[in-house]
């Protein structure tokens, strides 16, 4: 492999494994769109490395996401799974619970805003953000505020909701 | 100049505003008391989005020892130092920013103490619908002598850890290439490939393997799959030792099959097992087990509903009807 494509590695791959964790939920399949993404670089090295390699490991996230919609049904099974997870201690729960609630925030944004905010995460520039999504470099500030303004407000509906229920 | 819009308070707020433009800004602010109010809500806001944002940090691939890990660079300092300089000069005060939201706070401080990667407690089982990794159990076996944890070796463990004492299961793939056809297939397999054969030896601790550890070894690993890539495409199925199927998770069982999962609408699965490369859905029902078992052939997924003695026929083709993924 050549050294250029070992260097983009060594810069991104953790930082590409954690947006898709963010974006995903799933570490194991974080760390295959990544390995992915990066044996197509290995294949066609790109010009602009970071947009080029986000924006494929994005793209290889919706293609997959067709599928995705499909887990609802597979939802039965997965709760018998999270059973076990119910038996751990309570401030473990608890950590759990509020990453699954900031998980769930993050579903309630479009696709285009949730992956302007977790790439802004990662430290990209709203150059960087624009060529990665394909955005007009003016549009990522409106973009960004809207996507964190979601967010909190996903994020607290469903705080609130727990309270209540509670 | 007009008031300020949001995406404009933010590009400032992120400092992503050339300093050619920041006069006028400046100058508006100045004089504006609604856009200095919104500028600091604004400032909040972010304050709490980023809070909630790092709480969702990678979890390391076995509940162990945390392994002290590189800072990822930010770009925000500058930034923040930038936006600082914006306020000040608009007479706002400034509050430094990364204060985590209040229901976060502590945990925040827990989950980001190894700054980019937690040394917390294994992968979360989080919202429904996601799928996330198994949950990670202390291996009770483990490899050793090998320095490189590849992907398909750290699910070895985790599937020994809840069935200890069966051995070579099935989704341990040989060393050989994936699919070269079905891209499905070989996203299954990507995180198979380049895995060595199975040791039996003695157990040693495994090390917490956080990312930062692991980018090393991940690199190797995409360097041997490269190498393989011309090979043919053969994909070996290895049963238990008794060639009894085994037990597995959804999660793996997706996987197993390059991303799709049939099931029969409207009853639900006791268990699901592998036996080879086929995962074998099980219902209970009066009559016995029902079975759907599936598999990847040639990138096509293929099923087939097995029905225990006695079970009434017009059942059997009705229940067919209605697999679904």
């Amino acid at each position: 492999m050549s050294s250029a494509v070992a260097a983009l590695f060594a810069e991104y791959y953790e930082s590409l494994v954690r947006m898709l964790y963010r974006r995903t939920g799933d570490r194991d399949r974080a760390e295959d769109i990544a390995q992915e993404t990066f044996a197509r670089a290995v294949a066609a090295p790109p010009r602009n490395p970071r947009p080029w390699l986000f924006a494929v490991a994005l793209n290889l996230v919706r293609e997959e996401g067709r599928k995705a919609t499909r887990q609802d049904r597979r939802l039965v099974l997965y709760r018998a799974e999270q059973e076990h997870a119910a038996e751990s201690a309570d401030d473990v729960l608890d950590k759990t619970e509020r990453i699954a609630r900031v998980r769930q925030a993050l579903e309630a944004l479009s696709e285009r805003d949730r992956e302007a905010l977790l790439l802004k995460a990662e430290g990209f520039s709203y150059d960087d953000i624009a060529a990665t999504l394909g955005l007009a470099r003016g549009a990522v500030g409106t973009t960004l505020s809207r996507a964190r303004r979601k967010l909190v407000a996903a994020y607290q509906d469903r705080e609130d909701t727990r309270h209540a229920a509670s | 100049m007009p008031h300020l819009d949001d995406g404009l308070i933010h590009a400032l707020l992120d400092g992503e505003i050339p300093s050619r433009e920041l006069e006028p800004l400046q100058a508006h602010l100045r004089g504006c008391a609604e856009c200095r109010a919104r500028l600091a809500e604004e400032q909040e806001l972010m304050a709490t989005a980023d809070g909630l944002i790092e709480a969702l940090e990678v979890p390391p691939l076995a509940p162990s020892v945390p392994v002290p890990v590189r800072k990822p660079p930010r770009a925000w300092p500058r930034q923040v130092a930038w936006a600082a300089t914006v306020l000040a000069a608009a007479g706002l005060g400034y509050a430094a920013r990364g204060g985590a939201p209040e229901p976060l706070g502590e945990n925040a401080q827990e989950v980001a103490s190894g700054s980019g990667l937690a040394d917390s407690q294994g992968p979360a089982l989080d919202s429904a619908q996601t799928l996330a990794a198994p949950p990670a159990v202390k291996p009770e076996a483990a490899r050793e002598g090998r320095p490189a944890e590849t992907v398909a070796r750290r699910r070895q463990q985790e599937q020994d850890g809840r069935r200890a004492g069966v051995s070579a299961p099935t989704l341990q793939a040989n060393a050989s290439a994936p699919p070269a056809d079905s891209a499905a297939a070989q996203r299954a397999a990507a995180g198979k490939a380049a895995a060595p054969p199975e040791p039996t030896t003695a157990p040693a601790p495994a090390p917490a393997q956080a990312l930062g550890a692991v980018t090393s070894t991940r690199l190797r690993e995409l360097s041997a799959r490269r190498d393989l890539a011309a090979a043919p495409a053969t994909e070996q199925a290895s049963f238990d030792a008794l060639g009894r199927p085994v037990p597995i998770t959804l999660p793996e069982a997706i996987r197993l099959l390059g991303g799709s999962l049939r099931l029969v609408d409207g009853l639900v699965p006791d268990r699901l097992e592998a036996r080879g490369t086929s995962v074998r859905v099980v219902y209970r029902t009066g009559y016995g087990e029902l079975v759907l078992s599936q598999s990847l052939e040639n990138g096509a997924l293929r099923f087939a509903l097995t029905a225990p003695a006695g079970f009434p026929a017009d059942s059997l083709a009705t229940l067919r009807a209605r697999v679904r993924e």
